[in-house]
């Protein structure tokens, strides 16, 4: 009786596990076959949205190249503007240029502006400014008193992509009357006064020796 | 077996009606019976030729027993040919049944692990991203497709990206060219900033499938991280070249420090430029100047960072010309009425300090009172600070007017 139902429970287990494994293996097969479907419905729809996206990026590419193209002009000027404003070097040869430029054309008769030194230092990066240089300059100037202000005028439009002047700022200013003291009611009271300033520029990727 | 069914034969052995073999002690009642039993069966098996069924329940169950057999042929009905033959069962059979359906069991299990070996190998085939063996033959399995086909997604949305950030730059370097003459070109400026508006307020990323659930910001900020990398990667080729083109390279970084730059972004995409305030609209032309190229930025940030001389002069002259100062200042009245004169002035923009030097003259001795005066005004504008004069002298000259002589030294105030 017992090697009777010792052999009835072994079949009967077989029979068990046969079923769980079946079953097992329908469960698994049916949820990955749901996901290997959604995955190919996935790449079909994919597809039809690259497609799209593919149009879509052509037709950028056309509107973007349309305004490069319409742009290019514009903004060649503005990199010549910007190389003019804050050049790639000390350039103090034209920066001479510059000054003197201004001079002669301010010095007029009864109102006079006389340039009578003009130093470069060495430039140096700005630690304020990542990427740009300075480059120190000093200036002694005998002036009309309308003339100093209209040179502090000068100074403080530099930098601008409109006049295309190269980018400079007053470090020190030391302004002498010598007749008398300052008159607010003259405008071409003499003076002179000694500048400080910094021209600027973009630091270069090798120092200069 | 065989013998004890030969007892049996022997014991219950009877006839087939006509006379009762004499049965041992045990005929009785039992002969008697099957005496009459066979006087009822005879007529019956002498009417029909045919063979008919004999026996009783248990013949029919198991078929003709030898002793019916033996009472056909002799006729006689014995007790084993009424109750059959013994039906042969056995412990072995029984075994030899369970033997087979555990057998058949055993065999329907290894059948299913073989069929679920097959299913999971299969979906593996399909499904396993990393498995690459039969590619060359099969072509990519289907979880590969999926990825390759995000990917394609991805990357055409990146260009799209890039292209629409190209185009915007382009358009904010335009704007920054007319920045200088915004007043005449308000209009133009504010036409081409709509343009940027729409391009920066388009999303970034595409929907594209996933296994997990994907929120809106961060496939925002999966597409910017794309967008980036793609950047940075041309920016490497392009550095890499034998003769870098610094304006392209230059070109690059204004483009990624656009893209990091949610903030701009976000703040150009949210004003309604059809309604903005000058001021507003001011503040956003400088931001706009202060993200530009970086060449563009640092002009804007030095230019910003200057100091105004002139006003600055201006104010000193404000003050000076107080009431309790100096009203008639630089009326050229100095030698006449008296009051401040200044010689010289000096400025320094890296210190802040100012500078004075002159002269105070009055006509009654209240220089000192003078002087205090305009030092106070000094400190109270809000322009200056720091204002530091502790050393007063006077001299009367020979016509009565009292002077002194004046240094001052004070700060501009951080605006």
């Amino acid at each position: 009786m017992t090697s009777q139902s010792t052999i009835i429970r072994g079949s009967t287990l077989m029979l068990i596990l046969a079923s769980t494994v079946t079953l097992a293996m329908l469960t698994y097969g049916f949820f990955q076959f749901r996901f290997m479907q959604a995955q190919r419905r996935a790449v079909a729809e994919n597809k039809m949205t690259a497609v799209t996206m593919a149009d879509e990026l052509n037709s950028s590419k056309k509107s973007y190249d349309e305004l490069s193209k319409a742009y290019s002009a514009v903004h060649e000027a503005l990199a010549k503007k910007i190389a003019s404003i804050l050049p790639t070097d000390e350039r103090y040869t034209d920066l001479t240029r510059q000054l003197d430029e201004y001079f002669v054309v301010n010095d007029k008769d009864g109102n006079p502006i006389f340039q009578s030194s003009l130093r470069f230092g060495k430039g140096a990066p700005v630690a304020q400014f990542p990427g740009i240089s300075a480059l120190p300059v000093s200036m002694n100037i005998e002036a009309t008193r309308e003339n100093f202000f209209k040179f502090l005028e000068f100074i403080s439009s530099s930098g601008s992509l409109d006049t295309g002047i190269r980018l400079m700022a007053i470090k020190g200013v030391q302004l002498n009357f010598p007749d008398g003291g300052e008159l607010l009611k003259n405008p071409r009271q003499d003076l002179n006064f000694t500048v400080e300033m910094s021209a600027y520029y973009v630091t270069p990727k090798v120092a200069r020796q | 077996m065989e013998s004890e069914n030969k007892t049996e034969k022997e014991t219950y052995a009877v006839g087939n009606g006509t006379s009762a073999p004499s049965a041992p002690n045990q005929g009785g009642i039992l002969a008697q019976l099957l005496a009459k039993r066979s006087a009822a069966k005879a007529p019956a098996e002498n009417a029909s030729a045919t063979p008919t069924k004999t026996g009783n329940a248990f013949t029919a169950l198991f078929g003709k027993s030898e002793n019916e057999t033996d009472q056909a042929a002799t006729g006689k009905n014995t007790l084993a040919s009424m109750l059959g033959k013994r039906p042969a069962f056995s412990p072995r059979a029984l075994q030899d049944l369970e033997a087979k359906r555990s057998k058949r069991a055993k065999n329907f299990l290894y059948a299913a692990t073989a069929v679920f070996a097959l299913v999971y190998g299969f979906f593996y085939l399909q499904l396993e991203p990393n498995f690459t063996l039969l590619n060359d033959y099969l072509g990519q399995n289907v979880t590969q497709q999926f990825e390759s086909s995000n990917a394609e997604i991805e990357r055409i949305a990146t260009d799209i990206n890039l292209v629409r950030f190209r185009q915007a730059r382009l358009l904010l370097d335009d704007i920054n060219t007319m920045i200088d003459e915004h007043q005449i070109l308000n209009a133009q400026i504010k036409e081409k900033l709509v343009e940027v508006q729409k391009i920066l307020a388009k999303p970034l990323g595409v929907a594209t499938f996933s296994r997990k659930p994907i929120t809106g910001e961060e496939r925002e900020t999966k597409f910017e991280a794309l967008l980036t990398a793609r950047l940075a990667a041309d920016r490497q080729k392009a550095a890499a070249q034998e003769k870098p083109n610094q304006d392209e390279l230059r070109g690059f970084d204004n483009l990624i420090r656009l893209i990091a730059d949610k903030n701009f972004r976000q703040e150009i995409a949210a004003h309604d430029f059809a309604k903005i305030s000058d001021g507003d609209f001011d503040e956003v032309l400088q931001k706009i100047r202060g993200k530009a190229t970086d060449e563009l930025s640092a002009i804007a940030n030095i230019r910003a960072a200057r100091v105004d001389f002139a006003e600055v002069i201006s104010e000193i002259h404000e003050v000076t010309k107080s009431q309790d100062v100096d009203p008639v200042y630089g009326q050229g009245l100095f030698k006449t009425v008296g009051g401040f004169l200044f010689s010289s002035y000096r400025f320094e923009a890296s210190t802040g300090r100012i500078s004075i030097s002159g002269l105070v003259k009055r006509s009654d001795s209240s220089v000192f009172s003078r002087i205090a005066h305009f030092i106070d005004a000094i400190e109270k504008s809000p322009r200056f600070k720091d204002i530091d004069f502790r050393s007063f002298s006077k001299t009367r000259d020979d016509e009565g007017d009292y002077s002194s002589s004046l240094n001052l030294d004070f700060e501009l105030e951080k605006l």
